[in-house]
């Protein structure tokens, strides 16, 4: 195994990672930009660097830069988390070609299953049924119309090098064709570098339902059951949970099936996951693989027991994985819900700042991933994304009444965020029924309702009593007003986490 | 000591607060109803504990000059303190009980597209202007219907979080 690591990655997901690494004794090394000095994924890890300004592309997505900080630290391997490069097969190849170990599969594995028309054909070869569709590369404007009536509208214009669900557009007659390709082939050249986008038949009322894999060097390969992540918002996931209730025996023994082909077939080394679209008929069709891990696998860990980061490791360094097939046993239910720095009752607004006040959830059945503490402030520059909650009971109904609770006890000021949205999903009667697809959101619109306060008369007197005290004895040389800052005063010992820049909370 | 009286807003709503010193503690009175109000905040955080009569009340209040922002249970409050007679006099950018609005950046970001000018009539919901940020394009929209009074960004501007934008009458 190794003895040190480089997370190339910020938040949530690389502090996971290196919790994985003091669990097996291997040191961790973070890297920073500016405007994550404070972040608790570099007060947490053993060694960090700074490798930029800001800007992701200066940073987080510096090839160079990110090596010289492994080189530096005599990092052994490279954990690049999601996002950022972890889907890069440039950046698996300079990894490889540095000398230093990339956790994940090889580069041409990343290039076969992360293309997404690569993977299409790939399946295809396997005998996996795919959502039908076709490349639109270099075809004239009559022949893509033609293609489209063929696959039957509405249909989906995607990036083939995409992911994270940038960049697609839903196109539900012909006459929208044109410009909507125009868009995604716009979107796809900023967002990935490549305008290649294709055509696919978008599926009403389907289920996104995906299958979590690990396969070894040694050819060993196990799959971890499935995961549902239907409740999406604009193709991003917001709640997702393990087991599904759609998923029957059958059904699952036939997507693991074909999941297992398929990675036995390319060779595949590492964890993956591979995303269905799941009919009414109990017909699936193949969407896309990911080459990485995903948020969501924290559902798969609770109800497995696995520690899939600790999995990737192994693999990474020619280690057999630590479960046989046998060994994986499914022991309840487990939910979770991406809690985001956005405004659900503005237009899903970013909301960054300074987080003035924190309290996370504990107790039985809980965990909580989070990547921001009291006192750091949410960059504008990355994905809104500060904290996944899970839930794990030993049922469905259990699990929902848990992340009920779970939400309720988060607390967070200074910034909005979108846990009364969350907290009317897990609440929704169509949502505790499991009556799921991937339009769940769009049909709910009530979901984005703010319900009204109760008790503004409350909260009108506390903020009454706390202004009347502060001015009654006005703290010496530091007065209210102009920079907004708190003001203490009679007796009333405010914390100073906005205007102090307090650091951020470490845990070790 | 004297009654001290402000005016308070929450949410949408306007209330009248008087709060008079009393035994070490404060009678508050809203409209018709008096409580005998004690108010202790644990000390070096922003938990707030009210005892009104002799029910307590637990809140997590932040506060940035005389707004107050108050989390108790699940329902988040955006409140504004002024004194009664400050208030009177029109003082502060939010004036009393429906006065102009200073709409503010929510981000930091670059003003895209400002969509309102000086002297327009606006309606609730109307996009006032258009910010990027977080590689996102947000729309700001008009909280409530107004008379646009003055516009003070322009298009490309950079701008900072809670930085005055538009002025709605």
């Amino acid at each position: 195994m190794f003895k040190k690591i480089l997370i190339a990655n910020r938040g949530e997901v690389a502090l996971r990672i290196m919790r994985t690494c003091t669990d097996m004794d291997v040191l961790s090394v973070a890297v920073f930009s500016d405007a994550d000095r404070k972040s608790p994924h570099v007060t947490y890890a053993d060694e960090a660097y700074h490798i930029g300004p800001p800007p992701p592309r200066e940073s987080y997505l510096n090839i160079e830069a990110v090596l010289r900080a492994a080189k530096e630290s005599k990092a052994e391997a490279i954990h690049p988390g999601y996002g950022f490069l972890s889907e890069n097969p440039d950046f698996a190849q300079a990894v490889v070609d540095a000398g230093i170990v990339f956790i994940g599969p090889t580069a041409a594995q990343i290039r076969a299953m992360g293309n997404k028309l690569g993977a299409r054909r790939l399946m295809q070869k396997a005998g996996v049924p795919i959502v039908p569709g076709a490349t639109v590369e270099s075809a004239s404007v009559e022949a893509l119309k033609k293609l489209a009536k063929e696959i039957g509208y509405p249909v989906l214009v995607k990036p083939a090098s995409g992911g994270g669900g940038k960049g697609m557009h839903v196109v539900q007659a012909e006459e929208e064709l044109e410009g909507a390709l125009d868009i995604a082939r716009r979107e796809a050249m900023s967002a990935f570098g490549s305008s290649t986008v294709y055509l696919e038949r978008y599926l009403h009322r389907v289920r996104h339902i995906e299958i979590q894999i690990a396969r070894d060097t040694r050819g060993h390969a196990i799959h971890l059951g499935e995961r549902e992540c239907s409740v999406q918002r604009r193709h991003q996931k917001i709640v997702e949970e393990c087991p599904s209730v759609a998923v029957t025996k059958d059904l699952r023994a036939r997507m693991v099936k074909a999941a297992l082909a398929a990675v036995n077939a390319v060779g595949y080394n590492g964890v993956g996951t591979l995303e269905f679209l799941v009919d009414d008929q109990k017909n699936f069709y193949f969407l896309e693989m990911n080459t990485r891990l995903q948020v969501e696998h924290t559902v798969t860990e609770r109800v497995t027991g696995v520690d899939l980061v600790k999995q990737q490791l192994l693999i990474a360094s020619g280690e057999e994985l630590s479960w046989t097939q046998d060994q994986i046993k499914f022991n309840g239910w487990a939910v979770e819900c991406r809690v985001s720095a956005e405004d659900p009752y503005n237009n899903f607004m970013p909301s960054p700042g300074v987080i003035s006040v924190l309290y996370e959830p504990g107790g039985p059945g809980v965990r909580v991933d989070s990547g921001v503490s009291e006192g750091f402030e949410i960059p504008v520059y990355y994905d809104p994304m500060i904290a996944k909650l899970i839930a794990w009971g030993r049922n469905r109904d259990e699990a929902i009444r848990r992340m009920r609770r779970v939400l309720g006890e988060y607390k967070l000021l200074g910034i909005r965020n979108n846990i009364p949205f969350l907290l009317a999903i897990v609440r929704h009667p169509n949502f505790v029924a499991g009556d799921l697809h991937t339009g769940f959101l769009d049909e709910h619109t009530d979901l984005f309702q703010q319900e009204a306060n109760a008790s503004p008369e409350y909260a009108a007197i506390v903020a009454a009593l706390l202004e009347h005290a502060s001015k009654q004895k006005p703290r010496t040389g530091a007065p209210n007003g102009a920079n907004g800052s708190n003001g203490g005063g009679a007796g009333l010992a405010w914390r100073s986490a906005v205007q102090g820049g307090a650091w951020g909370r470490s845990w070790r | 000591m004297a009654v001290e009286k402000y005016r308070v807003q929450a949410g949408e709503q306007w209330f009248d607060v008087s709060i008079e010193p009393k035994n070490g503690r404060y009678a508050v009175t809203v409209g018709e109803k008096t409580w005998e109000a004690d108010l202790e905040v644990f000390t070096g955080t922003n938990l707030v504990s009210l005892i009104l009569d002799r029910r307590s009340l637990k809140f997590l209040v932040d506060k940035d000059g005389d707004r107050y922002t108050v989390l108790r249970n699940l329902e988040l409050h955006e409140v504004r303190v002024k004194a009664a007679w400050a208030a009177a006099k029109g003082g502060g950018t939010a004036g009393a009980g429906g006065g102009d609005l200073t709409i503010e950046s929510p981000l930091v970001g670059v003003v895209v597209q400002v969509r309102a000018q000086a002297g327009q009539k606006v309606e609730k919901g109307e996009v006032l202007c258009v910010i990027e940020a977080m590689k996102m394009q947000n729309e700001l929209k008009a909280p409530r219907a107004g008379t646009v009074k003055a516009v003070r960004v322009s298009q490309g501007q950079k701008v900072a979080q809670k930085q005055a934008l538009l002025l709605l009458g």
